[in-house]
């Protein structure tokens, strides 16, 4: 799919969950093999909950240096009605693996849609204390402009030159609804109770996955 | 390159957030001082156990004082607050007869005035006597905390006693919003039902401020014990599930959840059987 089709599949609220993996799975192709890399360190990578197993996964998988770390929070944006300006996210839920130690990281921020700046920022804070890095690349399939002007102007501010923002395919549209309509197409679980959580990076720490019961989810 | 002060930099990221709040034109330092005061008892309730459910009330109809008023159902016994940003106030004729009143009807009540500035606060502590107006205790909110109040080490210190997670930094301006957001739009009612809208604000990030059943806790204890490599708690209406790198806070139906012998039998081994007992793993054939 190329940088297009891909963007064009993003924005189609229409689109169907298999259309959009392709979409995730090429932009991730296209940032690794151009984008990302080659760096003389190790990449720390922290990724969204909602699509962690069609984007950052991919990219983690795709890098060519190695991944020093990996951090998956599920943020979401509060519905607080009285509000105006920028929305905030909470993260009721992270995974968070503890950076090697001795090892200057580049911290790699990845989301398929950045809509808000305040999503990769409740992040970086989240983070960047704790992995220390010396540069900073956030990584879309597809960011807003405005958005990544913001977040590029604060980025810079604390990195200078070791501040990038690397993406796919960029609009001034607003991307809220994208976001939000991705979310919910990705998730193909018959009950959505608690968050999605990807195999690939449970496996991480638990080993794994032993051969599935699918017998036993909750039906209350 | 520089060296980055991380504690600087979590403080800018935080202020990068551009938010008003549409309820609260022409009354900004009332709404936020009534936050912070609700902040604060959650807070207090928090550490000393959920006692009673106090109400809420703002200006409330036929009193001189009350800009807040929380009652612990005994009217008699209230709290009574005045709000107040002005820069010369003083203790002048309105607010000495507004607080005398007060106190001469509901003798027990506790009173309050807060201010939007330490040196006003203390020139009024200072000349309270004058007016026969001890029993008013004075305190200050500093105004300027309105622009970022979640990188305010004291507010942040109330916040951190209702963030579940044991890493808080990131949770404060989600947190500070929840509570001031819900607070704005009711301003009135029960502790128990504004803190269920600001868990909800919250995304259920937030204490619940509910007891937990013995039982409860007792299941949580054998599931932890039985799955091994996942801590597994429970806290009013959520379940916590935490291990070194992982943190979880469920909005589950927990009592439901945990109270369900059904649920359970057999019992998870592993955290994988956990989580897919929960339904939390994608399906990766579809």
């Amino acid at each position: 799919m190329n940088r297009e089709q891909t963007f064009r599949t993003l924005i189609d609220d229409h689109s169907e969950r298999s259309e959009l993996i392709s979409a995730l799975e090429a932009a991730s192709e296209r940032l690794t093999q151009v984008a990302l890399g080659p760096i003389d360190q190790a990449w720390y990578l922290v990724g969204t909950g909602y699509d962690f197993s069609q984007f950052s996964q991919k990219v983690a998988v795709g890098l060519a240096d190695p991944v020093g770390g990996i951090a998956c929070l599920w943020t979401e944006a509060c519905d607080i009605p009285a509000l105006e300006g920028d929305r905030v996210f909470a993260c009721r839920q992270e995974f968070v693996e503890p950076s090697a130690p001795n090892i200057d990281h580049t911290l790699l921020l990845c989301s398929s849609v950045i809509a808000d700046k305040m999503e990769p920022l409740t992040h970086l804070i989240r983070i960047a204390p704790m992995v220390r890095p010396r540069s900073v690349v956030v990584a879309a399939a597809l960011i807003n402009v405005q958005v990544r002007a913001e977040l590029s102007r604060f980025l810079t501010e604390y990195f200078g030159r070791n501040a990038e923002i690397v993406c796919d395919s960029e609009t001034s549209g607003d991307l809220r609804q994208v976001r939000s309509t991705i979310a919910e197409r990705l998730d193909n679980r018959r009950l959505q109770v608690v968050p999605i959580m990807s195999e690939w990076l449970l496996s991480r720490r638990f080993g794994p996955r032993p051969e599935p019961t699918r017998t036993s989810s909750y039906t209350g | 390159m520089k060296e980055i002060n991380w504690d600087s930099f979590v403080e800018a990221a935080k202020a990068q957030h551009r938010g008003g709040m549409a309820f609260a034109k022409g009354s900004e330092f009332q709404v936020f001082a009534e936050a912070v005061e609700f902040l604060r008892l959650a807070a207090n309730l928090c550490s000393n156990g959920i006692g009673p459910d106090p109400s809420f009330a703002t200006e409330v109809q036929g009193s001189r004082v009350d800009d807040l008023h929380v009652s612990w159902g005994d009217p008699v016994r209230a709290w009574r607050y005045q709000i107040k940003a002005v820069e010369d106030l003083e203790w002048g004729l309105k607010l000495e007869t507004q607080f005398k009143q007060e106190a001469y009807f509901f003798p027990a009540s506790k009173f309050y005035l807060i201010v939007h500035d330490p040196n006003v606060a203390d020139r009024l502590e200072q000349t309270r006597a004058d007016f026969g107006l001890d029993f008013v205790e004075v305190d200050f909110l500093d105004i300027k905390l309105q622009t970022h109040p979640f990188n305010s080490p004291d507010i942040k210190e109330l916040l951190d006693k209702l963030i579940v997670s044991n890493e808080k930094s990131s949770h404060h301006l989600a947190t500070w919003t929840a509570i001031f957001g819900t607070w704005g739009r009711c301003r009135n009612g029960h502790f128990s039902e504004i803190w269920a809208d600001v868990s909800e604000a919250s995304k259920y990030t937030l204490r619940p401020l509910q007891a937990t059943l013995l039982e409860e806790e007792e299941r949580a204890r054998a599931i932890t014990l039985s799955v091994g490599s996942l801590s597994v708690a429970a806290d009013g209406d959520i379940i916590i599930l935490s291990n070194d790198v992982l943190f979880s806070e469920l909005p589950l139906p927990t009592r439901m959840a945990l109270s369900d012998d059904r649920f359970w039998d057999p019992m998870p081994g592993s955290a994988w059987e956990l989580l897919e007992r929960l339904g939390a793993i994608e399906d990766s054939q579809t």
